[in-house]
């Protein structure tokens, strides 16, 4: 199909992907959103999860943490502070970590324990993608 | 004039030194080579927060703030990073971003009254101010390429905040610029408020404003690009700090190099110049003995 958006996901180490997709969907801020060719202008927080690359058959799974996602002229663009491929993620490292982090101690720090909440919620999701079945 | 074996020690030293020296411009040179690709990753990034920011300008929100944004009428408290190398052997590398830094803040503290607040990058810069006797507000040695980028948004962070609570009411940063990939200078630029004179307009869209639609509304977006927009350039300042060390670690370290090979090879001259003499000396004394006994 000619109907494709060019799609590069970026963080500031590396460009994860940079290539033609019939479809796109990213974790924003609060819930999904799926782009499709000629989606109208748009420019969106992101928030921590999957994002995920139809090209044909073949779907590509990305996990992201924070950043933006802009669309326009059917150029998207994700700049993420953190990214990885679900090939970097590994399901037991991450199911150890995680019974670290909810086992450890209660913070008494609020901040500390805001921060502890944080990288629950992002271990969670990275192990959510690692488990997934394609 | 000197004997053989003290020409011959000279020699040796040299010859040795000589070794070290080509050893570091080699490890330079990869390290710049490493330092050179991490930028150039990190350009695309850069360029596309860029494009990102003159994107939201040019839409039809015209009331747009935030508070990095934002100039404060009479700045008082003024932040100043200096970036520096944790070693020296690099010609004038530090000394150059030392002395822009030193003028800048007597321009800024003299000039304009304003009290500085020197942060302080890399163990040279902080011993040149230990023993100038300036206080350091924060000191920390550079991390050369142990940087990440997660160290580096930490530390921008820690500046947007201490901007944002009104700590402080300007940020600049001193580091050593890549102006081409065989000429660094040091410079000096603003880091916060953002001036928004940097982000011209690239006029793509001809004169009609875009409509975008922005989830959640247009300030939250620009309110979480811009700090990403500090921590990037931070980052990229590290990187270019880095690159510009390496390049002029490399530099010095041929010079020496070149040096060394120069002085082996008068040394050397001078060496058999020294043997020749003994020789011949030796020669007319033999010849000197055998006459007066005939």
């Amino acid at each position: 199909m000619a109907l494709k958006l060019s799609c590069t996901v970026l963080t500031p180490d590396r460009v994860l992907f940079n290539d033609k997709v019939d479809f796109v969907v990213v974790q924003a801020k609060d819930g999904e959103m799926g782009f499709l060719f000629n989606h109208v202008p748009l420019m969106s927080q992101l928030g921590i999860g999957m994002l995920r690359l139809y090209t044909g058959d073949k779907v590509d799974y990305l996990h992201i943490e924070g950043g933006l996602v802009e669309i326009r002229n059917n150029e998207m663009i994700v700049l993420a502070e953190n990214a990885l491929r679900k090939e970097e993620l590994s399901a037991d490292d991450l199911k150890k970590k995680l019974s670290d982090l909810t086992s450890a101690e209660k913070a008494v720090d609020a901040k500390e324990r805001f921060l502890r909440q944080v990288e629950i919620e992002k271990t969670k999701r990275r192990l959510k993608l690692a488990m997934l079945e394609k | 004039m000197a004997t053989q074996r003290e020409i011959k020690k000279r020699i040796v030293s040299v010859t040795s030194t000589k070794k070290i020296t080509k050893t570091m411009e080699m490890v330079s040179t990869s390290k710049m080579k490493k330092m050179q690709d991490r930028l150039l990753k990190t350009q695309p990034y850069s360029q596309k927060i860029d494009t990102m920011i003159a994107h939201i300008q040019e839409t039809a929100v015209d009331d747009l703030y935030d508070p990095l944004l934002l100039e404060r009428p009479n700045p008082t408290r003024v932040m100043l990073l200096t970036i520096t190398g944790n070693r020296g052997l690099c010609g004038g590398y530090n000394t150059n971003v030392l002395d822009e830094t030193i003028k800048f803040k007597k321009k800024l503290s003299i000039e304009e009254g304003k009290e500085v607040l020197l942060s302080v990058m890399g163990k040279k810069g902080i011993n040149y101010f230990k023993f100038a006797k300036e206080t350091m507000y924060k000191s920390m040695p550079n991390p050369e390429d142990k940087i990440s980028f997660t160290d580096a948004a930490a530390y921008g962070d820690e500046l947007i905040n201490q901007f944002v609570s009104g700590e402080v009411d300007e940020v600049y940063i001193a580091y050593t610029k890549i102006i081409s990939s065989s000429s660094q200078k040091p410079a000096i630029i603003r880091l916060l408020p953002i001036s928004t004179e940097q982000h011209e307009i690239i006029d793509k869209g001809g004169e009609f404003k875009r409509d975008y639609v922005f989830e959640p509304n247009p300030y939250e977006v620009l309110s979480s690009l811009l700090p990403l927009y500090v921590k990037v350039k931070l980052y990229t300042c590290i990187l270019e700090s880095g690159f510009s060390e390496q390049f002029a670690r490399r530099v010095a370290m041929k010079n020496a190099t070149d040096a060394a090979t120069d002085m082996v090879r008068e040394l050397t001259i001078r060496y058999n110049r020294a043997r020749q003499a003994k020789i011949t000396n030796e020669i007319a004394e033999i010849v000197g003995g055998a006459s007066a006994l005939v």
